[in-house]
């Protein structure tokens, strides 16, 4: 049995308490707390030497230089990049899959494919290329009987396509239910997409993919990765992009669409700027260098807890919460039965109708919150597309009925003391609200 | 507030028959109008309903209710079963009794959400018909 007890206390935002009891921190999907060492590590840099990066020369500037640069080497050892250079800062994973999408070169003919359950972050600005028509389509790729990736359905559609898949990218792990591509599926679907067009290219969301398991893209052989640092106990307001040397440098597949300073070798009032190589060229004007520094903190405080631990870790918290709650009958988990399939989230509903008796009531997220000071989340988690494409599936249950989604995604720091908190608190609040109706396929039970 | 019988006993007879159920989405409807109708910061209840339109006279209503608490599923499930052959002034009069003539009992609570419903769904036929 995994235990990681020991890097617990190196969390401060776990060490305070609310009503005599600590925190229950249950939404690592979307933000992670802050180890000490990273805190340290923004601290440092605002208290010691605040200069600028990539410009100046002098002391403090020198430090940035040399801490950023060990930031990108750190971030790149996490993830198996060949080079630094293919290691791009971004604010986030958004912005990193938007600079993908808006300075690739692309032709008026080509298709992109996603899967049918992807954040909205790899869903619009795909659909905006097709909206603003510099590519043909924007086309997902529907998932098997249980909502996972299907190299089945990939296959077809991209035959279907017929050699005009231009770019690939996939949910590398949901947030919505944790579902994830295997490795044997993404390297399939690198030589698939490159045999079907060899000036192709395949990217990873791995948002939440990155922050809680071993992941190499070199050996993956993916082209581009995009992940959030925020999510793997890193800084806000840092993201990577990691791109292959060779198409971040090919001018003739990709330019930079935010450029100015930071970004030039030299200008002239006429002609064309010269640009560096990556990855200077893609991160324009002054940056995050705070939150790059926090970032490289962050991997390595990742790579010292390792990332294999971290997904055992989870998978065991999964197995357990998932246990409890399968023992609520009124309850439905989103995705697989199986925790395993579901890295460490589980995103579950009601068959309830409604979860308060009043307006007055508090809702059953708010209700973990003020008595056990668990935190979940609620919602659509910005996977609406997926959500109303499932309606018919709902409609089923009984025509109209639209459940309130819940997740609870875990993380390093968390216990199975918290599993049971957990499920304790689930059973009273269920006990509650018994009195509501509970569907069951179209009858009030 | 305490659990309201009344409301309780009538939100359940919603779900029990689903042959007679008003929920559900009405595609092409001519009323199509949702709204946070939840007083409260923070909530996003939204209430959603459709309708057809005949000569200003609503034909037939669906509703559904997300996030809602039971008093507006029964709010809007008593509202869908009176507007309908309703004119929009007919719809804006409906009042207290015949909220209270379907409800069988009596809510202020419930009626302050109906009230809260026909708004919406007066704004929706108003918007239909400026086309």
């Amino acid at each position: 049995m995994s235990s990681l007890s020991e890097y617990r206390e190196v969390f401060p935002a776990l060490r305070q308490t609310r009503s005599g009891k600590p925190p229950i921190y249950f939404d690592n999907a979307c933000m992670t707390l802050k180890p000490q060492q990273v805190i340290d590590a923004v601290l440092d840099y605002y208290m010691r030497y605040s200069g600028c990066g990539e410009r100046s020369t002098h002391w403090f500037a020198a430090e940035v230089d040399k801490q950023v640069e060990e930031a990108r080497e750190s971030i790149r050892q996490l993830i198996g990049a060949a080079s630094v250079q293919e290691i791009v800062f971004t604010k986030n994973t958004t912005e990193a899959i938007n600079l993908v999408a808006q300075s690739l070169r692309w032709r008026p003919e080509d298709v992109v494919l996603t899967t049918d359950k992807e954040h909205n972050s790899n869903l619009c600005p795909w659909q905006e290329l097709a909206k603003r028509g510099h590519i043909a389509k924007h086309r997902p790729v529907p998932g098997d009987e249980e909502s996972r990736f299907s190299i089945e359905n990939f296959r077809k559609v991209l035959a279907e396509e017929a050699g005009k898949v231009r770019m690939v990218s996939l949910v590398h792990s949901s947030n919505l239910d944790g579902t994830a591509i295997c490795a044997e599926d993404t390297k399939e679907v690198v030589k698939l997409t490159k045999a079907a067009n060899p000036d192709s290219f395949v990217f990873l969301d791995a948002a939440q993919s990155v922050p809680h398991k071993p992941i190499n893209v070199s050996e993956l052989g993916v082209d581009f990765i995009a992940f959030s640092i925020h999510k793997m106990c890193g800084p806000t307001g840092v993201g990577v992009l990691y791109g292959r040397k060779q198409i971040l440098n090919d001018e003739g597949a990709i330019r930079p669409f935010i450029v100015g300073g930071g970004t030039v070798e030299d200008t002239h009032l006429f002609g064309h700027p010269r640009y560096f190589k990556a990855p200077h060229k893609f991160e324009a004007g002054l940056q995050n260098y705070a939150g790059i520094i926090g970032a490289g903190a962050a991997a390595r405080f990742l790579a010292k807890v390792g990332p294999e631990r971290i997904a055992e870790h989870e998978r065991m918290l999964n197995q357990a919460l998932t246990e409890k709650l399968s023992g609520f009958p009124e309850l439905r988990i989103l995705g697989p039965r199986d925790p395993d399939e579901r890295s460490g989230i589980c995103t579950f509903y009601l068959l309830k109708p409604a979860t308060r008796f009043s307006d007055d009531e508090l809702d059953i997220d708010e209700k973990f919150d003020n008595r056990a000071n668990i935190m979940i989340r609620k919602g659509t988690f910005c996977v609406h597309s997926w959500y109303h494409a499932n309606e018919p599936e709902f409609d089923r249950i009984w025509p109209g009925f639209r459940p309130t989604l819940y997740r609870a995604s875990l993380y390093l720091y968390n216990t199975l003391e918290e599993v049971e908190i957990f499920a304790e608190s689930m059973k009273k609040i269920l006990e509650e609200i018994a009195g509501l109706p509970t569907l069951t396929e179209g009858k009030d039970a | 507030m305490p659990e309201e019988a009344v409301i309780v006993n009538y939100f359940r007879q919603i779900f029990s028959n689903p042959e007679e159920s008003l929920m559900g989405k009405m595609e092409d409807a001519d009323v199509n109008i949702n709204g946070e109708l939840c007083p409260r910061k923070g909530k996003k209840d939204q209430l959603f309903l459709y309708g057809m339109l005949e000569d200003g006279r609503l034909q037939g209503l669906k509703f559904m209710c997300a996030l809602c608490d039971p008093h507006m599923f029964v709010a809007a499930d008593i509202l869908c079963r009176l507007a309908p052959g309703k004119n929009r002034d007919e719809v804006a009069a409906l009042d207290l009794a015949s909220y209270e003539g379907l409800l069988g009992g009596s809510s202020s609570e419930g009626f302050e959400h109906f009230k809260r419903a026909r708004e919406l769904l007066v704004l929706g036929m108003m918007e239909a018909e400026a086309g």
